[in-house]
């Protein structure tokens, strides 16, 4: 690992305001942090007919794995067969709200490569298993710092979003779609 | 580059909602020339497929706060936030009026000079009482709560006519019953020869000699468009208006003073199915913790809301087993909406970037609202209670809410912090001291620019504001139909 490297995860590590900017800023003029598919797992990378607007590969993969343990086990084996592609479906939203592309870009960079303790070494969040990962995101869920905190709420709320959004997942919720046309109607919901 | 095409107005309206959507029409009725521009594409009752994902990309604007804590919305096409609203109609609070003319220099806005165009406002888009027939279990739930604590509460006046119950209110009101700009002031507006550009997006304000000139704007597909006209109103909303004014070289208190409704959702979940994806999106509101109207609370409402699986999960708190637990029980969860009277003061850059940091005090509003809420469901019979506080217990009793009471509570603690009742940023007031234009809507220094949404608005109302911005534009435009201009 290179110096710069180094002082790439540490500063990921205590994650203050000023680090977590000059970590994007730092990343994006060394291309420290891959910008294509490789080192990224094959079940986490775009399909190759897939064109990204905002996102990179990596930021694809990271989102798709950090989605994998937001939505719970059974969402997650929906988005692994590709039946809902979020990676696919955040980029298509961040296309239209820039100001908030920025931001999570970076958010999901700094949760790729820093450095999390309960990890316990460095390696990339995408590469670590599902538990590793749950308690990175549970880390940042309740961390003392507001950045880190921000830092979930951004990645779970596009995940949510992108999830639920689609019509494949109503089997989980029991959402029976819009109308009420099937075998909940609106009937059922204006009884006393 | 090719020169831009070239078209000739009376008046140029930007945008197409609430506050643009009335402008637009009361010129046009009385002979103006009017050329409404809405970044925002244009899409009809047929096009809306109900689709909470599809419909919430197409139709609405996604921002945020410059420290991520809190997500901005409102409506990104022809009609604006009035396709994507709840529809709910609350009169302008008396309180907030007298607040106004004392502390804005608006002495000259007496509650009889609002009265006239709060009633044709109400008029307009047919407020009408929400009668038992529009009340789903949701509702009843959040109802039955309060009646048992003994709260003030009641159905809300909507703007619908023959209302279908479908739910949809916030994706484009497939039934045409939601009484929105797109249905309403904007085909009034045509009719009378008004002509909408809809994908357009205003780049600036065109201001020569101190007098606007018109306005310069780009289509989706990249042509620039000039429009040449006297009169310019601006009426985009709050999350485009202010910076359009200070790309345009609108100074002074342009960008200053944004006012929010911060809001939370709380979720119950009950042992019977209650469908809260079905029936009016919002039709009850708890008003016992406000402080307008007469009430004396902290500062908070509390509104049933619908139940569909973006906005369920995302109020949801946590991640992983647990969250995709409570949302298997889908069927089962009822939700209210905690809205607060902001007293945080945020600012607008020209870029758009929007710097708003909730106080203490507002935080301690929110709290307020969602103990509120949670003794409302507990008192009718709710299994748990859900806070949007990530890493918080569900709440099965109501001495459980002793912890909520005293834990610490940091806007990035919360599953979802958001606004939608946006306010300021172009204010009016007495003077360029204390805002951007005055009374009648027109710009400090500026001859021929007013401003119509609610980014005139000097704070936050205290209650939903579709009626309220409706009324003031409505006002706006009978000073300039009269010839203020």
């Amino acid at each position: 690992m290179s110096a710069l490297q180094a002082e790439l995860r540490a500063a990921a590590a205590s994650l203050d305001r000023r680090t977590f900017l000059r970590l994007a800023g730092v990343a994006a003029a060394t291309g420290i942090m891959p910008s294509g598919c490789g080192g990224v797992p094959e079940g986490l990378a775009p399909r190759p007919d897939v064109t990204l607007a905002v996102l990179s590969p990596r930021t694809y993969a990271v989102f798709t794995a950090a989605a994998m343990r937001i939505v719970g086990p059974r969402g997650a084996e929906l988005i692994a067969d590709r039946r809902v592609d979020v990676g696919g479906l955040a980029d298509a939203w961040l296309v239209a709200a820039p100001s908030v592309a920025g931001p999570l870009g970076q958010a999901l960079l700094v949760l790729e490569f820093g450095v999390w303790p309960v990890i316990g070494k460095v390696r990339p969040f995408t590469s670590v298993p599902p538990g590793a990962q749950d308690g990175v995101l549970a880390e940042c869920m309740t961390s003392r710092l507001d950045l880190k905190r921000s830092l979930f709420r951004g990645v779970r709320s596009l995940a949510l979003l992108t999830f639920y959004g689609s019509p494949a997942t109503r089997s989980l919720t029991g959402y029976p779609g819009p109308f009420g046309t099937g075998s909940v109607t609106i009937a059922d919901a204006m009884k006393d | 580059m090719s020169p831009p095409e070239r078209l000739a107005a009376d008046v140029v309206v930007v945008g197409s909602g609430a506050g643009g959507g009335p402008v637009a029409a009361v010129l046009a009725e009385s002979g103006r020339r009017v050329i409404v521009i809405e970044a925002g594409p244009r899409l009809e009752a047929g096009d809306f497929t109900g689709d909470e994902g599809e419909m919430t990309a197409r139709l609405w604007k996604v921002a945020s706060t410059a420290d991520t804590t809190m997500n901005l919305y409102a409506g990104a096409c022809v009609g604006g936030s009035t396709v994507i609203n709840d529809a709910l109609c609350f009169r302008p609070a008396p309180e907030v009026l007298a607040q106004w003319r004392d502390a804005y220099g608006l002495g000259g806005l007496s509650d009889a000079v609002w009265a006239p165009f709060v009633g044709r406002a109400w008029s307009d888009v047919h407020a009408e009482p929400t009668g038992p027939d529009h009340l789903n279990r949701n509702a009843r739930l959040l109802a039955l709560g309060a009646k048992r604590l003994g709260w003030s509460a009641s159905a809300t006046p909507r703007s619908v006519r023959d209302c279908v119950n479908l739910g949809l209110c916030n994706y484009g009101c497939p039934s045409n019953a939601k009484q929105s700009t797109l249905v309403t002031y904007v085909p009034r507006a045509e009719r009378a020869g008004a002509r909408t550009l809809a994908g357009t997006r205003a780049l600036r304000v065109r201001i020569e000699a101190g007098a606007a000139r018109g306005v310069d704007a780009v289509r989706g597909d990249g042509t620039p468009v000039a429009i040449d006209a006297p009169l310019v109103c601006v009426a985009a909303g709050v999350l485009e208006t202010p910076a359009l004014l200070l790309r345009s070289g609108v100074g002074g208190r342009a960008g200053q003073g944004l006012q929010f409704h911060s809001s939370v959702h709380v979720t119950a979940r009950f042992a019977e199915p209650v469908h809260g994806y079905y029936g009016p999106t919002m039709a009850y509101a708890v008003d016992e913790l406000s402080d307008v109207h007469g009430h004396r609370g902290p500062g908070a409402m509390i509104e049933s809301v619908t139940v569909h699986p973006i906005v369920a999960a995302s109020a949801l708190p946590g991640f992983g087993a647990a969250h995709a637990a409570a949302m298997a029980e889908l069927p089962n969860l009822a939700r209210a909406l905690i809205v607060i009277h902001d007293r945080t003061r945020g600012t607008m850059s020209a870029e758009g970037a929007v710097r708003y940091e909730l106080a203490p005090e507002d935080m301690e509003r929110l709290r307020a609202g969602m103990i509120g809420a949670a003794s409302c469901y507990l008192n009718a019979g709710a299994e748990e209670v859900l806070l949007p506080i990530n890493g918080a217990a569900p709440i099965r009793r109501e001495a459980d809410l002793a912890a909520v009471k005293t834990r610490s509570l940091r806007p990035s603690d919360l599953a979802l912090l958001y606004a939608v009742h946006l306010f300021g940023g172009a204010a009016m007031a007495g003077s360029p001291e204390q805002g951007v234009c005055d009374a009648s809507g027109a710009v400090f220094g500026v001859r021929g620019l007013y401003v119509a949404c609610a980014s005139s608005l000097p704070t936050a109302t205290g209650v939903n504001p579709q009626i309220t911005v409706i009324a003031n534009a409505l006002r706006i435009a009978d000073g300039l139909r009269r010839g203020a201009a």
